[in-house]
């Protein structure tokens, strides 16, 4: 076929673009993925924290959302042929050295037989591994919404995805961890959702081709 | 991402820039003259930058400026008016040509010298040729609610109106259905290449 012709069938009939769907597209995912991992969480438990608990576990919620936020403009970006991601990635190492650094005041409180309470808490086995299985379904969703944009970064944009599902996993997760201190959530927390987003990383190319 | 273009695809065409984008934006508007005078215009610099790129896949060159401009069509929605029209166009033409050599098991490809390529290849005005691209043989293959809605509105030319009284849908399925068709088209040209 002339390319020619190919033009003149591209263009008849055309009308004026659509308009831009990508945030729409997302949201949806992006609910579809917090549904899921707050039904796990309550599921698995039953019993939702305790406003006496959540007192002194408020900073886990503020760290998953702000990592949540950093992937939503990740995702975002990376859903478009043109994108730019060094702020939001910036953001993103931001609140994992925040979170560390929240940690290392912990280690200063305390006496040296008491770091291994701190680092492996009741639950460091789980935590990582729990988070990640929370994130599964946003990871599909946030994937399976991307595909149908128009990612041209594919490894970046996997990557970003699973680290966007890895925060919704982390919220989930967060009704049922017993955990309180800064440094288990530091290493745990962050270890779930940068699996969930190395998970992501690897399937991008193989799933977000369009 | 504007720094990591090749430096022929910039200078072409960036210095056609303004000239190119304010067509792309009358096309965005619904200017079916201007979307044609700008696809045309975007696929000689396509082809220009994909002959250099496929050393020894010259004979595929055409079908995969076609299938550029097809996706360039599908994923209209995603140009964002502040950013200039060349990166868009490269961003995505690129993404295409990697999926080429990816179905083509050439990853090394991408890389290839700018010495190895023949000059006289990066003249604008390339001859174009014609694609291995069957438009009726694929239309067959789609189900028959998108190839109706294709054949009416982009073949017979039928306003999407005229189309939807015709087989009895509303308009908003006619678009549904056409852009659901030349989604499959996209995926049904990877076959062909």
């Amino acid at each position: 076929m002339k390319t020619k012709d190919f033009i003149d069938f591209l263009a008849t009939g055309a009308g004026p673009a659509p308009a831009p769907n990508t945030t729409k597209k997302l949201r949806t995912a992006l609910l579809t993925g917090l549904i899921a991992s707050l039904g796990i969480g309550l599921l698995v438990n039953g019993v939702v924290i305790t406003p006496s608990a959540f007192a002194g576990r408020w900073f886990k919620l503020a760290y998953a959302m702000s990592v949540l936020t950093a992937g939503w403009i990740l995702v975002k970006q990376l859903s478009r042929p043109i994108s730019r991601v060094s702020k939001p990635l910036w953001g993103l190492v931001l609140a994992v050295l925040v979170m560390f650094g929240f940690g290392a005041t912990d280690l200063l409180s305390v006496s040296v037989e008491q770091y291994d309470a701190l680092f492996f808490g009741q639950s460091w086995l789980m935590c990582s591994l729990l988070i990640l299985l929370f994130s599964l379904p946003a990871l599909a969703a946030a994937l399976w919404t991307m595909r149908t944009l128009a990612p041209t970064r594919l490894r970046l944009a996997g990557f970003s995805a699973g680290i966007f599902a890895g925060a919704q996993g982390a919220l989930g997760y967060f009704l049922i961890c017993p955990e309180d201190s800064f440094l288990f959530v530091a290493v745990w927390y962050t270890l779930g959702m940068v699996l969930s987003g190395l998970l992501g990383m690897l399937l991008g190319p193989r799933v977000l081709q369009w | 991402m504007a720094q990591d273009m090749p430096r022929e695809f910039s200078a072409r065409l960036g210095a056609v820039e303004s000239e190119l984008r304010a067509l792309w934006l009358q096309a965005q508007a619904g200017d079916e003259t201007a979307y044609r005078d700008v696809l045309g215009r975007i696929a000689r610099l396509l082809r220009a930058y994909l002959r250099r790129r496929m050393g020894g896949w010259q004979d595929d060159v055409e079908d995969l400026v076609q299938e550029c401009l097809l996706a360039l069509h599908l994923q209209r929605a995603s140009y964002d008016p502040t950013q200039p029209l060349s990166a868009w166009v490269y961003a995505i033409s690129r993404h295409k040509l990697i999926d080429f050599w990816r179905r083509n098991r050439r990853y090394g490809a991408l890389n290839d010298s700018i010495d190895d390529v023949d000059e006289s290849l990066l003249a604008g005005d390339v001859t174009e040729t014609t694609s291995h691209v069957d438009l009726a043989r694929l239309l067959a293959v789609l189900p028959v609610a998108q190839r109706q809605a294709i054949e009416l509105t982009k073949l017979e030319g039928l306003s999407v109106a005229e189309a939807a009284s015709r087989i009895g849908m509303s308009e908003g399925a006619i678009r549904v259905q056409v852009h659901r068709g030349l989604k499959r088209l996209s995926q049904l040209v990877k076959v062909v290449i």
